[in-house]
């Protein structure tokens, strides 16, 4: 081989190893953003990739001689089951977040965060689409003074979907409170109801009764339940939990039966309260003895209610009063049948849905569908399937969460105005500063420059009490409160950083020929204007590589921000340890917080780092 | 400028000198002195063996810390710069993107490598144990002595940057006639290396040594957002003085042994910077 | 040139110091001009919307004194301690302040709180009870030195076990029974882990144990001293019984959970709350952490809970096992005090006596937060009485052993204690070569001897401090 050869393939190798160090050092970034789009439990099981989402079923229902099944996802199918087996007749997954569906006729509507409220036809296909966005805006519209409320972490927005003939009823959770979404379907018109509009408490679930057709809904609240009239558009009936002998707390499910009772479950407990005559709520029994699991979801068949449990499918009659578990009709061996024993993370049953006497569906956590019949007094399992798997699903929405629990806007805000007040304040002063230290000769020069370096060697800490002391006292003397505000902070870095950038600056205009200020000076120049017009410009690069050093440098401090600021004045890093204290285990979280601590940064480095490199560099040769 | 640096400072010297506790905080600059004498707080941390619990731990942490950390971060920076000292397609980009962890908030890198180093999820252990096979079990990183490491690492890995910044420049400022000259010499590139690039680089290192001698005495966020939210104790081996301080003085509301040890630490740094002139000022006055 | 220089930054100066200053609000002035007295209350975040849920508790007290107008500021745990040090020492602080119980005494014995005696004095008469709040409230509330009550009990933080009921069943062992003792305890976790189950694809472990990098360590481990009968120091803190044979034993004792590996190693490097993220992702089959975890089970996803998982489904809470010396376990929890600087002393008391007193309001707010409640008659309302998993709250109040009010409890558990407690743990995890009950020994040996050079300047330093004790001591 040539040395002339040998010496390029050398090079390539060089630059080849380069690139890997490139790539290497990025790694952990990359991996925080990576992360910062994953599912939580994705990080926590050592997950390295995005998994698909969880298919739930969500939704089952008798359409004709048909089954509807639809998952929390965007999954929708049509099924023809029978004893003979399961047959798919057409299915989809959209891939829609949390999505909730209602039957209406031949045709379905879904609900969901990303896509709003849609209907779908008899062949699965989106027919009509109003917008979350627009849904949105004429809620801010109406309302628009309602107070920040809920804590989101999963964006879920839409929670439950109801259709009648002339009417779409939707429970939303909006950032600003939930409440009821009411669609005129032959006029479109769009109305709003929640507790600024006649409605005492936020609802986030809507349930038809049945036999009312659709004249007499329940909503359901964080707070207790409602009765709606429909036509009418209000209430009718209100109850809280833990008032008239209702539960305290919130049931996990609810299901209205005929003749105006409801049935709430609340763990493995049923409680059937009957809504108009005022009596009292009556317990009907509890699943616990039968260790099924809770109770995940709930059906009605003529007189039997059917639970399904996380492990199995339970039936109770519902004229019993309190039932007993000889009453309980069990499904032997269902486990195997559903293969629930699937090894897959959430495959536990549940949904239900009855179609008529004896023939009931039930879905899994993981979009299996079982057709379950009743044979001579025995359940039997017949035809399974499975819902069109799930999409792989990126948690972009980890950022609007981030947003949602953080006034992250506010920290954004002021961790920009201190840090930019600080950088243009060190700019100035330490311009003037370096240029005397560079240029003139006075008494102390030498002790000026040790005492420079000298604020360097304060541990941080030792300043901490004295400092919030001298600022309090400050402000009682002045009236002028210094802690707790953004230009307290900004007085506080000033004094921090402006030593340091007059250190480094110094170096740059004493490497600025004196012959240029002269030549100024002798052209007519005054001291000033030679300063201004030629001094500064050649050191400028100097002057900016450093400003920029104590941005960065700002933004980066914790200790002095986290005492002397308050909620409205926090700066980033105080946001960040708020938020890593208290979100603790949402890995996801943190990770989306970490990468919008660090973006504003990466962005301003990016745009400047001609400066920065030059100005630096520059600096460091001349000490 | 008065008010906050010089006015803090006296006060912190002064409470140095008093027995600034709890029961008499309130008092602040009059409390009462010592029973053992006006430097009985200096006594007391230098000497007395029970009251600062730990402290022995951190010094010695924040010497290995603060050694290896400037060490590593030299080391890389330097391999760093001479790989980027070449002329080749996408200088500039390799340039940039080898500077960005510079940029990371420290108080992000403790955030993020504290969630790396996990044991059972963290990314470390899944390359170095799934992935790569190069260790039989997956090490605990946040327990033990590996503790000292999970807390050198990303420190190097944040700084290491910007001391390729200045090595490099350090590097383009070399005139090539020296080399060129040497090589009519006949000397090799190892040669080279050791007899022109070194020593003119010394300056540089004087900056990095300096640099790396208060930055890293005086770290603080990595180990505290790393080690639950500066709820915990980061153990015996994670432990650097200013946590230990801060543990010591701010949690234990005993102002006057902290002013203490934060005044011989200040002394300790200036001592080393004397030191560190009297080796590094022909360097620093050759240029 | 050089008065040029000056002249040319001062105005600069002034300059910044003006941009600095834009868009600063103007500052909060106390004095309301309506004449109202207005009240700075600090809490901490307790609920998930700190906030607004503490004004919403505080909305019919504002009703019944239209006079008071109460300023809510929320601070977070980790900070409180540092600004309630930097508040007391500079006299700056709010009227009324929410203090974590062990803090008590520590900021009583700085003498920054006003004593609140006559508003337990009056809650007494009012509910016609002698003890109207729960017991280990009243070594809170005034402190071992202290001469009066300077704090009253607002919330109690009690710990129950929570288990999966599925994997406790399916390993056979029944929680009750194996709670009786502390082998049985350990019996039932190792027959968990020898079962090997496996629920949704995911090995569950027998227990989860968190490390050292949490401020529960010292909560975590003092029940297991005090059930074996020992302790840190004694009732009248003025002896040191940590390096008994008694509480080096229940050291040892809860040692045995790490050691045994009912609970996996990889959790000694995790906090609490990470720790319990895995029992929520269905990885543990028992997990002790505060009652507050209850809300967090059962409220839904979309509202910050983990209420759709396999562990929300399938859990149940138990009381944690009784040791040799009965069942003693973790009280802690949250008192409300005013700071005696304070302008209104008895808008304040009234403020305290609302939200301690008042049924409703305690209420409310424990119901908000899921801590216990400290005031007793609380206990009787269905939400605790009706509810399987609240009901146990009662007895764990009941059970819950106070820590030794003494004023340098703070110094003593943040410093010494978690020093040397994880020290501890990093010798049961084997980090530092093998496992040696020695080197267990040698720790608490210093960490006594550590605490009792406290002990000794603390009653030198403060005269008073040693009268008490005197008194202390005869009334024994």
């Amino acid at each position: 081989m040539s040395p002339f050869r040998r010496k390029r393939l050398i090079g390539t190798l060089l630059t080849a190893l380069t690139f890997v160090l490139v790539f290497a050092n990025l790694l952990p970034i990359l991996w925080m953003i990576w992360c910062s789009l994953k599912d939580n439990n994705e990080i926590m099981s050592g997950q390295v990739g995005i998994g698909k989402r969880r298919s739930e079923v969500n939704f089952l229902a008798s359409s004709g001689t048909d089954w509807l099944v639809g998952s929390s996802d965007g999954g929708i199918a049509r099924f023809k089951a029978d004893a003979s087996g399961m047959t798919s007749q057409h299915g989809e997954n959209f891939g829609w977040f949390t999505s909730s569906w209602a039957q209406d006729g031949a045709d379905l509507w879904s609900l969901s965060a990303d896509k709003g409220l849609q209907r779908l036809d008899g062949s699965l296909a989106v027919a009509q689409r109003i917008d979350m966005g627009d849904l949105k805006e004429a809620w801010d519209l109406q309302f628009p003074k309602l107070p920040w409320q809920t804590v989101w972490v999963n964006d879920v927005q839409g929670t439950s979907v109801v259709a009648t003939s002339t009417k779409v009823l939707a429970a939303l959770r909006m950032e600003k409170g939930p409440g009821l979404v009411e669609l005129d379907k032959a006029s479109g018109k769009i109305r709003f109801f929640n507790v600024a509009s006649g409605i005492p408490f936020g609802i986030d679930q809507v349930l038809e009764v049945p036999g009312s057709q659709g004249r007499q809904m329940i909503l359901l609240g964080s707070d207790g339940f409602l009765g709606w009239d429909a036509n009418a558009s209000r209430v009718d009936i209100a109850h809280r939990w833990g008032q008239n002998g209702l539960p305290w707390d919130r049931p996990g499910l609810a299901l209205p039966l005929l003749d105006n009772e409801i049935a709430f479950v609340q763990g493995a407990k049923v409680f059937i309260h009957a809504m108009n005559s005022g009596k009292k709520m009556r317990e009907l029994g509890s699943l616990e003895g039968l260790d099924r699991g809770q109770i995940l979801s709930l059906a009605l068949e003529k007189d039997r209610l059917w639970f399904g449990c996380a492990q199995g499918l339970v039936g109770i009659d519902r004229k019993a009063g309190k039932s007993s578990d000889s009453q309980a009709v069990e499904v032997k061996g269902l486990r195997s049948a559903l293969s629930l024993d699937r090894d897959a993370v959430g495959s536990e049953l549940v949904q239900v849905a009855a179609l008529d006497s004896g023939n009931l569906l039930v879905g899994g956590g993981a979009g299996e569908v079982v057709h379950v019949a009743m044979s001579g007094g025995k359940l039997v399992a017949g035809g399974q399937s499975l819902l069109p798997s799930a999409h792989f699903y990126i948690h972009w929405r980890n950022y609007v969460d981030l947003w949602r629990n953080l006034p992250f806007g506010t920290y954004l805000k002021n961790s920009l105005i201190v840090c930019t007040s600080v950088m243009l304040i060190a700019m100035v002063l330490a311009s003037l500063a370096g240029y005397a230290l560079a240029r003139f000769e006075f008494g102390g020069k030498g002790i000026f420059g040790y005492s420079i370096l000298a604020t360097q060697m304060i541990p941080g800490i030792m300043f901490l009490i004295p400092l919030y002391i001298l600022f309090t006292q400050v402000g009682e003397k002045t009236g002028v409160s210094i802690i707790g505000t953004r230009w307290g902070l900004v007085l506080l870095y000033s004094a921090f950083y402006v030593p340091f950038t007059i250190w480094i600056l110094r170096g740059f205009f004493a490497a600025i020929p004196r012959e240029l200020e002269e030549a100024a000076l002798v052209d007519g120049c005054t001291p000033f204007r030679a300063f201004w017009s030629v001094i500064i410009p050649a050191a400028m690069p100097g002057i900016i590589a450093s400003g920029i050093y104590v941005f960065l440098t700002v933004w980066d401090e914790l200790m002095f921000a986290w005492l002397l600021t308050n909620a409205e004045t926090s700066t980033i890093p105080v946001g960040i340890r708020l938020f890593a204290g208290n979100y603790q285990n949402r890995y996801d979280l943190m990770m989306a917080a970490a990468t919008v601590a660090t973006l504003p940064v990466m962005v301003l480095f990016f745009l400047m780092q001609r400066h920065i490199v030059s100005g630096l560099t520059a600096g460091a040769v001349k000490g | 400028m008065l008010l906050v640096h010089f006015l803090p400072m006296v006060h912190g010297i002064w409470l140095s000198f008093l027995a600034s506790r709890k029961s008499n905080l309130l008092l602040y600059l009059k409390a009462p002195i010592p029973e053992n004498g006006i430097l009985g707080n200096y006594k007391d941390v230098l000497l007395d063996p029970n009251l600062q619990v730990g402290m022995l731990d951190a010094v010695r942490n924040t010497f290995w810390y603060a050694l290896i950390v400037t060490l590593g971060t030299s080391i890389l920076g330097l391999v760093g710069a001479m790989l980027l000292n070449r002329h080749f397609k996408g200088r500039g980009l390799a340039r940039t993107l080898m500077l960005f962890p510079w940029i990371i908030p420290t108080y992000v890198v403790g955030l993020l490598w504290g969630f790396m180093w996990q044991q059972d999820s963290g990314i470390v252990n899944i390359v170095l144990h799934d992935w790569l096979h190069l260790v039989s079990e997956k090490p605990q990183w946040l327990l033990g002595p590996n503790t000292l490491w999970a807390i050198i690492l990303p420190t190097i890995w944040r700084f290491w940057p910007y001391s390729m910044l200045m090595l490099l420049a350090g590097l383009q400022n070399i005139p090539q006639d020296i080399y060129e000259a040497a090589s009519l010499d006949g000397a090799g590139a190892w040669m080279k290396f050791r007899q022109i690039t070194l020593p003119l680089l010394a300056p540089v290192w004087s900056v990095l040594i300096l640099n790396g001698m208060i930055f890293n005495v005086y770290s603080f966020n990595i180990v505290i957002m790393m080690f639950g939210n500066g709820a915990g104790f980061p153990g015996k081996h994670g432990d650097l003085i200013m946590t230990a301080i801060f543990r010591n003085s701010f949690q234990m509301w005993d102002f006057g042994h902290g002013a203490a040890m934060s005044v011989i630490l200040m002394v300790a740094m200036i001592a080393l910077v004397v030191v560190w002139y009297r080796i590094f000022r022909r360097d620093l006055t050759a240029t | 040139m050089k008065i040029l220089d000056l002249r040319l930054s001062g105005t600069l100066v002034a300059g910044a110091l003006l941009l600095g200053m834009v868009g600063c609000k103007g500052s909060k002035d106390s004095a309301d001009n309506s004449g109202k007295v207005s009240l700075r209350l600090w809490a901490m975040t307790n609920t998930s919307k700190p906030k607004d849920d503490l004004e919403k508790v505080l909305e019919r007290f504002k009703a019944a004194h239209p006079d008071i107008d109460v300023q809510v500021e929320i601070l977070d745990w980790s900070a409180a301690w540092t600004k309630i040090t930097a508040a007391a020492t500079s006299g700056a602080g709010p009227d009324v302040v929410q203090v974590g119980t062990t803090w008590n005494a520590s900021i009583t014995d700085i003498g920054s709180l006003l004593s609140v005696q006559d508003v337990l004095d009056s809650a007494r008469k009012d509910l016609a009870t002698d003890s109207p709040f729960v017991r280990a409230s009243y070594t809170y509330m005034k402190p071992l030195y202290a001469d009066s009550v300077t704090s009253m009990p607002w919330m109690v933080d009690v710990r129950p076990l929570y288990y999966r009921k599925d994997v406790w069943q399916k390993a056979g062992v029944d929680i009750n029974t194996a709670t009786a003792s502390w082998n049985s305890y350990f019996a039932a976790l190792e027959k968990i882990k020898s079962s090997a189950i496996t629920i949704g694809g995911q090995k569950v472990e027998a227990i989860g144990m968190a490390g050292k990098n949490d401020w529960n360590v010292v909560h975590n481990i003092y029940p297991w001293i005090i059930g074996n009968g020992g302790g840190v120091v004694n009732a009248t803190g003025d002896s040191v019984l940590l390096d008994d044979e008694k509480s080096i034993q229940g050291v040892l004792a809860y040692l045995r959970l790490i050691r045994s590996g009912v609970s996996p190693k990889a959790y000694l490097e995790k906090t609490t709350a990470q720790v319990s993220a895995e029992f929520d992702q269905g990885r543990i089959a028992t997990w002790q952490e505060a009652s507050t975890k209850l809300v967090y089970l059962e409220r839904p996803v979309e509202q910050g809970g983990v209420g759709n998982t396999v562990a929300a489904k399938n859990f149940g809470t138990a009381l944690p096992p009784a040791g040799p010396a009965g069942r003693k376990l973790f009280v802690g929890g949250s008192q409300l005090a005013i700071f005696k600087s304070t302008a209104h002393p008895k808008e304040a008391k009234e403020l305290l006596r609302y939200l301690t007193t008042d049924t409703g309001a305690v209420m409310e707010y424990c119901r908000l937060s899921g801590m216990a409640p400290a005031l007793r008659k609380v206990f009787d309302s269905p939400y605790y009485s009706s509810n399987d998993n609240r009901r146990l709250f009662r007895d764990l109040v009941d059970h819950g052993m106070p820590y030794p009010s003494v004023p340098y409890w703070g110094e003593l558990e943040t410093v010494i204690l978690n020093t040397r407690f994880g020290n501890i743990i990093d010798i049961a995890a084997e980090v530092n070569g093998k496992y040696d009950e020695a080197k267990v020994r040698a720790e608490l040996k210093i960490a006594a001897d550590q605490i009792r050079e406290l002990v000794k300047s603390q009653l030198e330093k403060k005269p008073q401090y040693l009268a008490k004790l005197q008194a202390l001591r005869a009334a024994q």
